[in-house]
């Protein structure tokens, strides 16, 4: 048995049979075509050759198999094609299921999606405690599923409601998992080949097959009658996924045709445009960072300029990724808030480590002395164009040559605030977006498409797990202009009359994953307000009064209690009465809403395409649904727009 | 090789935090803020200011006196500082004059041992709590666990006493030397009869010089202490703070029945640290500093008389030395210089006019080392300002022991 290309086999001499993967296309073992193929074709060997065992583990570093392969996922363009992939792997788990001897998956790493359903498909997983052994199914977020047959395996042992609570929530650490069954055991990584030789000597000693962890709250839901289970889960999600796994289960409840008929499935779902959708905005994102070297945190010395969300925001990001900054302010009350906040949830126990991955690498710098031997300078102070441009000429004159300048604005263009430097070349925008979003991406753009300086930032925002976005010079460069059209409108339709909740409610409804006025209190009213005065010229609006009855009456949002919404110890205070909600006429109306809402972002995202702002028109899909939420299952506001064009043409067709 | 010809050794920078009595500031949700987070603060910031950065240190010497001291102090500040793992740091931590050791070892290896880039300095800060539970207290509850049945328990709390109750203060108690100073300076004053009066008036001297540095910014190397609750610390604190008429008041009229000596007039024990860099001229070359004085080394004298075999040691006069740091220990001390017989030739002494020139640590109390430091900082960074050449840094101990050292400020070079 060789001459495989991803897959190794070795024979102990207890007649245990060890299969180590090891993908030569992609270094973290996603899974291909022809590496089912290899696997499979090795599985069928082993069956009744008296084997006392099988072993499944992974060559690489830090994954076991993370999923399956994009690209793959994208080469599935017909239901038919779709339909070869998921048998394949249906088969796969369904003969290392069907092997006489005990089966072991040893999970070194990242283990999701794809890869979680051939570990499933074992008789037993142990994992390694080390921090990259994640699990994770979030496949099934993006509206499909891999279809091997291991969801109804799990169904089998779990119970339906708990096994779709497994599947829905977030990613498990080892620990975690072995807590909710997922896994059976967790061991040191030095320990996990004597552990799996373990294993298969004790099972084939015992005749009782281990007994899974009992759950009273699953158990009970399982004597529910079937109907009863259905209708309680299919109330609570409405993702095509999850209601494709239930309408599989009524179907066939967990007996053996239901694997088949998960491999059915998922190749329909696959084949769907919202989920091509989401695997094209995926790998956009993945490509995002190729190529780049990262740089080396000890070479740069930091030094941060305005301690405000954004710049403590920067500070922490840098030192939790090793870099040594200093931090100036030349408000001592604001640097006074720098400590407490990166105290916040810790206790004493993890307070050494604390310290040494965070705290001793930021210092607070009063006279601005970290200013003249710093590699790289970060200005974040609030968005104001006389104090910006200012700052940037002070930083300028003291700066040693060979630094980099950069500034955090979100809406100012560079031109604008570099009027006063000498050397306006070195200046630069690196924009990660407010805290809030927790965005892996951050925008980049540099004068007069400088690009050494731009290559230099890039390393730098990869070396801060940021996903750089090259973006042209401009007024509310690209994710602000988005987030504030969307923001402003809603505001404006709320001033017509319809009620905030009634807005947040509809938004949610359209798929946007982030409710407006939620969001506008989160980053705080008057903050709100200067960005959309800066941006309201440029952009052809008018700043909704709203928003400046709100700032002149002294609401800040939800970190002084009121904003649109009134917050109780930071939890919202929602109304329970809700007149636009309860009118019977909201229906009708909702649709114009809706309506308007998506045109205007449609027509922003246009008009940042007709401008060059970016070089892939993608992109900008791909920032509109990170930053304003736009649904993914649409795949962003062009590539909705383009879907609508279609479908209108057919239409026409039609007609005629 | 080097052994006859020692290599030049320069001050290039230090830094300091406020002195205070109340340095140690705890917030319930974090732990406690140490020594070693008051040293760690205040390297940082000397850093940030240097073109090199910790990792490039040959060796890291910390002198801390108080009590409980840890003894791997320098150990775990330079793992904190990130410096290089082969770096063997000393910690000085016995005795009064610690911080003098560990000033003439670092002075060694830069003169001796080729040594490039030495930090330097001296932390101190009360490990205590400053107010603990009565023992008696603590007691009682160990005997409540202990006792075991209904008629037992109800005894022992039959013995509870609302005197258990009683907090406990703890805090800065007074040191053995602080005792020996006293003593130390009452017999000064009486051997060479300074009143009472003449005492009060110069430790409102000190104070109205520090004042006046303070609001002149001329304190410049201090840096102000975070805590985690979010608080803050920026200026010396404490003595400066009382007010004169009534810190005389208290000098004058609240003596002991016998003895003039009182708290006020003898310099505080309070809380804090300063670190000095010293390089040697190679390094200067290399990143092209400027530093702010040359050290010459330490001499000690068993009879106050450090004064003489330095100048001597150093082929300089009096009358060359333009500035003078005399550690304020109490108030007749210095009251003294203009008494004694064996500094009858020096001018300075007569007026006191270019001694303790930004107040003293009768002003600003006292951290055993970390105030040695500070007057060594602070009379370079005065050799600066005036664009003086020469100055001198004396220290007296309560055993009788006296040491001093001379300061070169590089404008010499322009002569």
């Amino acid at each position: 048995m060789t001459g495989f290309q991803h897959i190794s086999i070795a024979r102990t001499k207890d007649d245990i049979v060890w299969l180590t993967i090891d993908s030569k296309d992609n270094d973290d073992n996603a899974l291909t075509i022809s590496l089912l193929k290899e696997m499979r074709e090795v599985i069928d060997n082993l069956q009744g050759k008296g084997f006392k065992g099988l072993i499944i583990s992974s060559a690489k570093l830090s994954s076991f198999i993370s999923g399956t392969d994009l690209n793959t996922l994208l080469k599935l363009t017909t239901e038919k094609k779709a339909k070869i992939y998921t048998s394949l792997g249906n088969q796969l788990c369904r003969h290392i299921n069907k092997l006489d001897f005990p089966t072991i998956a040893l999970i070194n790493g990242d283990c999701s999606n794809s890869g979680l359903e051939i570990a499933l498909c074992c008789d037993y997983r142990i994992g390694t405690d080390s921090t990259t052994t994640l699990f994770c199914y979030s496949d099934i977020k993006q509206g499909h599923y891999a279809g091997f047959g291991s969801i109804s395996r799990l169904i089998k042992i779990k119970g339906l409601a708990s096994t779709l609570k497994i599947l829905k929530g977030a990613t498990y650490t080892a620990k975690n998992a072995l807590s909710i069954g997922l896994i059976d055991y967790v061991v040191p990584t030095h320990k996990t080949h004597q552990a799996a030789q373990y294993l298969i000597a004790q099972h084939n000693d015992e005749t009782n097959p281990k007994q899974s962890h009992f759950n009273f709250k699953s158990i009970s839901r399982t004597l529910l009658p079937n109907k009863l289970q259905i209708a309680l889960l299919s109330n609570q999600d409405n993702s095509n996924a999850i209601s494709s796994i239930i309408e599989t289960w009524k179907a066939f409840n967990s007996n053996s045709d239901a694997s088949h008929n998960e491999a059915k499935e998922a190749a329909k779902l696959l084949v769907s445009d919202t989920v091509k959708n989401q695997l094209q905005l995926q790998k956009l994102y993945l490509t995002l960072d190729q190529d780049i070297i990262v740089t080396a945190p000890q070479s740069q010395r930091i030094h941060i300029i305005g301690c405000g969300v954004m710049g403590r925001y920067i500070a922490r990001l840098c030192a939790e990724n090793g870099f040594y900054i200093s931090i100036y302010d030349k408000r001592s009350a604001a640097l006074e808030k720098l400590l407490p906040e990166l105290y916040q949830g810790c206790d004493n126990k993890n307070y050494a480590k604390l310290r040494h991955k965070l705290i001793d690498r930021i210092i607070i710098d009063i006279d601005n002395s970290g200013l003249t031997h710093a590699d790289i300078i970060i200005e974040a102070i609030p968005e104001d164009k006389h104090a910006k441009a200012s700052l940037l000429h002070d930083i300028d004159k003291q700066a040693k040559q060979s630094a980099v300048i950069l500034t955090t604005t979100a809406c100012l263009p560079l031109e604008e605030i570099a009027k006063g430097m000498k050397t306006p070349q070195r200046l630069a925008g690196f924009n990660p977006y407010h805290p809030l979003f927790s965005s892996k991406i951050a925008e980049i753009s540099t004068h007069n498409d400088n690009s050494q300086l731009s290559q230099r930032i890039k390393s730098f925002s990869k070396a801060l797990q940021l996903k750089p976005i090259q973006v042209k010079s401009n007024s509310g460069y690209l994710g602000t202009r988005l987030l504030m059209t969307y923001l402003i409108e809603s505001m404006l339709i709320h001033q017509s009359g319809i009620s905030t909740l009634a807005i947040d409610k509809l938004t949610a409804n359209m798929g946007m994953s982030h409710a407006p006025f939620d969001l506008i209190d989160s980053i705080g009213i008057s903050e709100c307000l200067q960005v959309s005065e800066a941006l309201a010229d440029r952009l052809n609006y008018d700043v909704p009064s709203i928003l400046m009855q709100k700032n002149e009456q002294g609401l800040k949002g939800k970190n002084s209690g009121t904003g649109f919404y009134r917050y109780k110890k930071g939890k919202k205070h929602q109304p329970i009465f809700d007149k636009t909600l309860n009118s019977p006429s909201w229906k009708t109306k909702s649709k114009e809403v809706e309506k308007r809402l998506i045109e205007k972002m449609i027509n922003e995202a246009r008009s940042c395409e007709q401008q060059d702002i970016v070089g892939e028109q993608e992109i900008i899909d791909l920032v509109a649904t990170i930053i304003t939420g736009f649904a993914a299952e649409k795949g962003g506001p062009l590539a909705y727009l383009q879907q609508l064009q279609s479908e209108k043409i057919i239409a026409n067709v039609e007609q005629k | 090789m080097n052994k006859h010809h020692p290599q030049a050794v320069y001050l290039v920078d230090g830094a300091r935090t406020p002195f205070s009595h109340h340095l140690r500031q705890d917030s319930k949700s974090t732990p406690a803020y140490s020594k070693l987070d008051l040293a760690v603060s205040t390297a940082q910031a000397l850093f940030l200011k240097q073109p090199f950065t910790a990792s490039q240190l040959d060796d890291l010497v910390i002198a801390s006196s108080t009590a409980n001291p840890i003894k791997d102090l320098a150990q775990q500040l330079a793992q904190r500082l990130q410096c290089q793992p082969a770096l063997i740091p000393h910690t000085f931590s016995s005795g009064e004059n610690c911080g003098i050791q560990a000033l003439q070892y670092a002075h060694q290896q830069i003169a001796f041992q080729q040594k490039s880039l030495i930090l330097l300095g001296g932390v101190e800060m009360s490990t205590a709590k400053p107010v603990a539970l009565n023992p008696s207290l603590s007691e009682w509850i160990r005997e409540w666990q202990t006792t075991k049945g209904l008629t037992n328990k109800l005894n022992v709390l039959n013995q509870l006493h609302t005197r258990d109750f009683h907090k406990n203060s703890t805090g800065n108690t007074e040191t053995d030397h602080y005792f020996l100073h006293k003593e130390k300076a009452e017999k000064t004053a009486n051997y060479l009869s300074i009143s009472a009066e003449a005492m009060a008036e110069y430790v409102k001297l000190s104070q109205r010089r520090l004042k006046y540095a303070q609001r002149n910014k001329q304190l410049k190397n201090i840096i102000p202490l975070f805590y985690p609750n979010g608080s803050s610390l920026h200026r010396d604190e404490d003595i400066i703070n009382t007010d004169p008429e009534s810190l005389q008041q208290t000098i004058i009229t609240g003596n002991p029945p016998t003895g003039i000596i009182t708290k006020a007039s003898v310099s505080q024990a309070t809380d804090g640290a300063c670190l000095l860099l010293l390089v040697n001229q190679e390094m200067l070359d290399k990143y092209e500093l400027s530093p702010l004085a040359v050290l010459s080394e330490p001499n000690w004298d068993n009879n106050d008389n450090a004064i003489e075999s330095l100048l001597s040691a150093n082929t300089c006069q009096a009358s060359e030395i333009d500035y003078w740091e005399w550690d304020e220990t109490s108030a007749a001390e210095v009251l003294a210089l203009e008494k004694k017989p064996q500094f009858a030739s020096i001018e300075a002494f007569q007026s006191l006019n270019n001694v303790n020139i930004d107040g003293g640590s009768l002003a600003l109390g006292s951290p055993n080392t970390a105030n040695k430091f500070r007057c060594i900082l602070q009379l370079a960074t005065i050799l600066q300002r005036e664009k003086a050449h020469k100055g001198i840094c004396h220290f007296s101990f309560a055993n009788g022991q006296s040491s001093a050292l001379l300061l070169q400020s590089n404008q010499k070079g322009e002569k």
